[in-house]
């Protein structure tokens, strides 16, 4: 179907289309669970885009 | 401690952080409520588009909607 290959082209706005995050319940304190999920995730979100 | 990992939409995510049946989810933080909710980004999602090679658009920087050819599959 695709013998020469395929060609991937940016599409939409050069900005992004959706921001994805980590969404817990607002609680204080936060359990240490998901604390150290949130903490977690905010050292993954710094290190992309 | 066990961990289960389900995918749900994100209507769905929020409706179960609500209930307090989910402990956290990962979802589109667009429309999210603020208030209720500790959001942290992950990444940020971009659209390709896939053509073949040598096809029309497959030189092009950048496509938009109205330049699209329209879609074939059966839906």
């Amino acid at each position: 179907m695709f013998a020469g290959g395929l060609v991937s082209v940016s599409a939409g706005r050069a900005r992004g289309e959706h921001v994805v995050g980590l969404i817990t319940p607002r609680r204080d304190p936060q359990t240490p669970v998901l604390a150290a999920l949130l903490d977690a995730a905010e050292r993954l979100g710094r290190g992309a885009d | 401690m066990s961990v289960a990992i389900l995918s749900r939409t994100s209507v769905e995510i929020l409706a179960g952080l609500e209930r307090l049946d989910l402990d956290a989810g990962i979802t589109y933080l667009d429309n999210e409520t603020p208030g209720r909710v500790t959001q942290v980004p992950l990444y940020t999602e971009y659209y390709r588009f896939l053509c073949a090679a040598g096809s029309a658009l497959s030189g092009r920087q950048r496509v938009t909607w109205p330049r699209r050819p329209k879609c074939h599959c059966a839906c």
